[in-house]
């Protein structure tokens, strides 16, 4: 009796569209070995169609009551919705502001020798970096004369 | 009226602030804009690498067998004597060279002179490393 009150539920909510994968597979096995109360015949038969895989013609399905389409419009709402995750993952990814590995840090730097201007970083960088080196040597003395000036 | 003295004196301190390396820095500009022979000029920027802030920039001029800009060089540099934080002139043998320093942004200009080669930084820094 108490089995015949959980599958009673269990209908209930299938009918709903709210059952789990597990619970419609035992509903599938209940009504496929069970002696199945003559006011669910046409249960029986749905249920039998379902657990076939849904073959096209097989069985008269006007009669029984009707699933709603819940299950297929949340497999289609997923797609989206994941198809949707993806393209604002992709488009953040695109937009984002460069992290620190691609950003050159000398970016902005040029040569001018003799009126000629050089501004590909790439080609010119060992020529900034010892601009820079020199500069950093002049501000560590820059730094004594501020520290000897109490500045 | 206080406060309009202050004001005014806060006006000419962001004037006289402004004006500070203008010279040197006209003279920077004004040599490589030609087509100037025996002028190399370098303009490293140095940025953070996360943000791509600009952390410093320096300006490195070096020139040769040019004496009426060696001169000019030295006089711009002298008439910041009174302006900058610090300024130091020294002279050994032949070497000649003048630093000037401004704190606030950190302001940092050189100049260096030796027999025929003349060679100027100015450098700014935006934020200590």
């Amino acid at each position: 009796m108490n089995d015949l009150k959980h599958i009673e539920e269990l209908i209930e909510k299938f009918l709903g569209g709210r059952t789990t994968n597990v619970e419609e597979q035992q509903l599938y096995e209940w009504f496929a070995s069970a002696d199945v109360p003559e006011e669910w015949a046409e249960l029986k038969e749905m249920f039998a169609w379902y657990a076939a895989g849904m073959p096209e013609g097989v069985v008269d399905m006007s009669s029984a009551p009707q699933k709603p389409a819940r299950r297929r419009i949340t497999l289609s709402r997923l797609f989206v919705a994941t198809a949707s995750v993806a393209a604002i993952v992709v488009a953040v990814v695109m937009l984002w502001p460069k992290s620190g590995e691609s950003i050159n840090i000398y970016e902005g730097s040029y040569i001018v020798e003799n009126g000629v201007r050089y501004d590909n970083v790439e080609h010119i960088e060992s020529d900034i970096k010892m601009v820079l080196c020199r500069a950093d040597e002049l501000e560590a003395k820059a730094d004594e004369l501020l520290a000897w000036a109490d500045i | 009226m206080k406060k309009l003295l202050i004001i005014v004196a806060l006006l000419v301190a962001g004037i006289t602030q402004s004006s500070a390396q203008q010279k040197i820095d006209e003279l920077l500009s004004r040599d490589i804009s030609g087509n100037r022979y025996g002028i190399t000029y370098r303009s490293a920027v140095k940025r953070d690498p996360q943000t791509g802030e600009i952390i410093k920039r320096v300006q490195e001029f070096s020139a040769i067998d040019n004496k009426a800009l060696v001169k000019e060089f030295i006089e711009a540099f002298k008439a910041e004597r009174d302006n900058a934080d610090v300024w130091e002139y020294d002279e050994n043998g032949s070497l000649y060279t003048v630093t000037a320093i401004w704190t606030k942004p950190k302001r940092i200009y050189n100049l260096s002179v030796g027999g025929s080669m003349i060679t100027v930084y100015a450098q700014t820094i935006y934020r200590e490393e």
